[in-house]
């Protein structure tokens, strides 16, 4: 199975699509940061494998919400 | 910041475990465009804010609570108190200057100190046998410390008067504490990054240990600083009734 990569944009099965504006790696897991234009949403989420399918699965956890926001900001402020 | 990235953070924070599959998958042409990136950046900014934001009133409410604890005086008129909160807040608000809250308060009250003598007590004589060669160590080099920088600024500390000596003592407590305190926060980052029961996770944590040992001494410096202050505007006040009298 193919992995999501950042110049991606994914439908998921509420049928709404977003786009993959980054990728972070950490301990063997990756989180995406996804972008839903028209709404101005944004969520983060966990990339999981199961099969043959692929899985986002949004988190909950408040501190590793920062860290990851904190991470993709910083990245998009250099570029 | 435009109030819909701020909603967009709002949610973001709250954001509930939810699974979905991708059922569908498109490459963009090149890059993602760049409302989709201008979006990310916005939300990410305004959730940032969001959580500094939370952190500096935590700081806020626990630092009032501190004051309200160690300045607690039922001869403070209910006027001043709110005169000494709204003070607070004007001239206390960001995170860098949260740390000063205790002395520029209790300047409020026109309150003195000898920073000297109750640095003297509290790391020689009161505290004696509870400290262990670190900490004499550090006593030694923080006392050292004190005397270089009213050295530098020419300022002889034995003979100083007590606003000077208050002011030298406070404004090295603070930083000293801002330097320990961004210390900590650099090596608390790192621990998340190190391999658990490594030898550089340990190494780390004994650093974090070592730091928050410190922060404390500081602190605790400062408290009886503050208890001695409060008990000098009592006195002060008291001499001066004593004279109208």
């Amino acid at each position: 199975m193919e992995r999501i990569t950042k110049d991606e944009a994914i439908t998921l099965e509420n049928n709404k699509e977003y786009y993959v504006v980054e990728i972070v790696e950490q301990d063997e897991k990756r989180y995406l940061y996804l972008v839903k234009e028209e709404e101005a949403d944004v969520i983060v989420a966990e990339e999981i494998i199961e099969g043959e399918e692929i899985i986002i699965e949004t988190l909950d956890d408040i501190e590793k919400i920062k860290e990851i926001v904190k991470i993709v900001t910083e990245r998009l402020n250099k570029n | 910041m435009d109030s819909k990235y701020n909603k967009s953070a709002e949610q973001l924070a709250r954001q509930k475990k939810q699974r979905m599959r991708v059922i569908k998958r498109r490459k963009t042409v090149g890059v993602i465009t760049t409302t989709a990136v201008v979006i990310a950046l916005s939300v990410g900014m305004a959730f940032m804010a969001l959580d500094a934001w939370d952190r500096e009133y935590d700081a806020h409410q626990q630092m009032l609570a501190e004051y309200r604890a160690e300045n607690y005086r039922p001869e403070i008129s209910q006027e001043e108190k709110e005169r000494a909160n709204i003070q607070y807040y004007e001239d206390h608000y960001s995170p860098e200057t949260i740390d000063n809250l205790k002395g520029s308060i209790i300047n409020e009250y026109g309150i003195l100190i000898d920073a000297i003598v109750e640095n003297e007590k509290l790391q020689v004589n009161t505290d004696v046998e509870a400290l262990d060669s670190d900490r004499l160590d550090d006593a030694i080099d923080e006392y050292g410390h004190f005397k270089a920088t009213c050295e530098k600024d020419q300022v002889n500390y034995a003979t100083a008067s007590e606003e000077v000596r208050i002011d030298k003592a406070m404004s090295l407590y603070n930083s000293k504490i801002d330097v320990l305190e961004d210390q900590l926060l650099e090596a608390q980052q790192k621990a998340k990054y190190l391999e658990p029961d490594s030898s550089e996770f340990l190494e780390n944590k004994e650093i974090i240990e070592n730091i928050t040992r410190k922060i404390k001494s500081a602190d605790t410096a400062i408290d009886v600083v503050g208890d001695r202050m409060v008990t000098m505007d009592f006195e002060k006040r008291q001499a001066e009734e004593g004279k109208q009298k």
